[in-house]
């Protein structure tokens, strides 16, 4: 089996891996501190990398997550991880490629405007109901009967 | 589904899928435009009245 080289990794996902790490821990010391860390383990896990189970986006995308709320555990066991990473479980490595991304965006390209912008806040930005509803100038109520609407139609686009 | 959109908004911060980004940078951006609109009001609702001078008073008298 071919391995891919680290050389090669490192040139193609430094600066994606840096900016997803930097992007959490606001601390640019720390964030390179953890980058070099994650490469570390790149090149030590790389023999065991088995293409037939995972891309190596996904592959690299794991070990980065995984090391930030590591280091969180660790580091900073009184500050809270961000609720879209505290979630336990494993990645269910089919579900996250390219691919199913682009489905994505055609699935909130159809949605109504007012739709999509409560998911991508919810989503992307990790804003509760209750912050989008006053953003949005509408009741917490009705936010949510429209996320439940959105989640509905994005169900059945992406089935 | 909640957990299913999470994971995937989580991994477009490392994957970068462009389709997917312009989606969200448009929500993005449709934000920012209406917190600039919001401020024209707010500073045209304090924008204190100036009344013209005798001289330009004078001045659209017709003659």
């Amino acid at each position: 089996m071919n391995h891919p080289d680290i050389e090669q990794i490192y040139t193609e996902y430094r600066d994606r891996v840096m900016g997803y790490i930097y992007a959490r821990l606001r601390s640019r010391a720390d964030a390179e501190d953890l980058c070099q860390d994650v490469f570390v383990k790149l090149n030590k896990k790389l023999n065991s990398f088995d293409s037939g189970k995972a891309s190596i986006s996904t592959w690299i995308y794991s070990i980065t997550r995984n090391s930030v709320i590591d280091f969180y555990r660790g580091s900073h066991p009184h500050e809270e991880i961000d609720e879209n990473m505290a979630q336990d479980g494993a990645i269910d490595d089919s579900l996250l490629n390219d691919e199913t991304l682009g489905e994505l965006a055609e699935a909130l390209e159809k949605l109504p405007a007012e739709l999509r912008e409560i998911v991508v806040r919810r989503y992307y930005d990790g804003m509760p109901l209750t912050e989008i509803a006053k953003t949005m100038n509408m009741s917490y109520g009705m936010v949510k009967l429209r996320h439940n609407s959105a989640l509905e139609l994005i169900r059945r686009s992406m089935a | 589904m909640e957990k299913r959109l999470t994971k995937l908004f989580d991994y477009q911060k490392f994957a970068e899928n462009p389709r997917l980004q312009a989606v969200i940078d448009s929500v993005h951006r449709k934000h920012r435009q209406l917190s600039m609109d919001e401020a024209e009001l707010v500073t045209a609702a304090y924008a204190p009245y100036i009344q013209p001078t005798t001289d330009e008073k004078k001045d659209h008298q017709p003659e």
